[in-house]
């Protein structure tokens, strides 16, 4: 029992996140490093309740349980493992200005904003395919 | 519900100190505004998790509990992540339906069917 295929309504998701780009335009999108947690966030408009969907190892999406729009992507154990084990992802979060000597947080401009948002949408096919 | 008056620590299923510092609260309180009203009831989820995962390479446990969160829309685990690294500590704590990558399972409850 080391997994579970993620979600259930992959239409339902992909429906409710067809406008990510259009909400992350309007809301916002903050990356933050929160060094007590040891986990990265890519927020849209804040954090909001949601529950938690893996994508991968080291990622899981926030998703709202009434609209299953995607609040936020989290990626716990940052530090003492996601910067070992995707480097790339690490560069990423990296080059987006993000401290992580202590708690860190931006609100990204629109052409990063963009960037973070392609990768959401990556993260949202991925678990819709599944 | 005053954040001051939850414990500091808690207990774990196999009589192990998890330090839950205020700090810890704090943030899992910001990030995770669905964990909220669920703060008191971490220790519950330490004390007698259904399920524990361990992630080695990050010195991390990972402890799943059903029947604490409460949605609407369908059952789901209250996870706490403990970081052992000399001290055991709780790092982070989240509601979800699904089970942890590369993640080895080492505890199960016994009455589980």
């Amino acid at each position: 029992m080391t997994n579970q295929s993620p979600p259930t309504n992959s239409n339902r998701l992909l429906e409710a996140n067809k406008d990510i780009f259009s909400r992350i335009e309007q809301l916002g999108l903050d990356v933050i490093y929160d060094d007590v947690l040891d986990t990265v966030f890519f927020e849209i408009g804040g954090p909001r309740k949601a529950f938690n969907v893996p994508i991968n190892e080291d990622v899981w999406l926030r998703i709202d349980p009434t609209t299953m729009e995607v609040a936020a992507a989290e990626i716990p154990l940052y530090l003492a493992g996601v910067v070992r084990n995707r480097p790339q992802l690490a560069k990423f979060i990296a080059e987006l200005g993000v401290c992580t000597a202590r708690e860190c947080s931006r609100s990204l401009q629109p052409e990063e904003a963009k960037k973070v948002g392609h990768l959401l949408q990556t993260w949202i096919y991925a678990l819709a395919a599944n | 519900m005053c954040l001051l008056d939850l414990p500091d620590h808690c207990i774990d299923y196999r009589g192990r100190r998890i330090e839950f510092p205020l700090s810890a609260v704090q943030h899992i309180s910001r990030r995770h505004p669905e964990v909220y009203a669920y703060l008191p009831r971490i220790c519950e989820v330490l004390t007698d998790p259904d399920l524990v995962f361990s992630r080695p390479g990050e010195n991390t446990h990972i402890y799943y509990k059903l029947g604490i969160y409460i949605d609407e829309h369908s059952p789901k685990y209250l996870i706490v992540y403990v970081r052992y690294n000399g001290e055991r500590s709780v790092r982070t704590a989240h509601a979800t339906r699904f089970f942890p990558y590369r993640s080895y399972l080492i505890h199960q409850r016994t009455d589980i069917t």
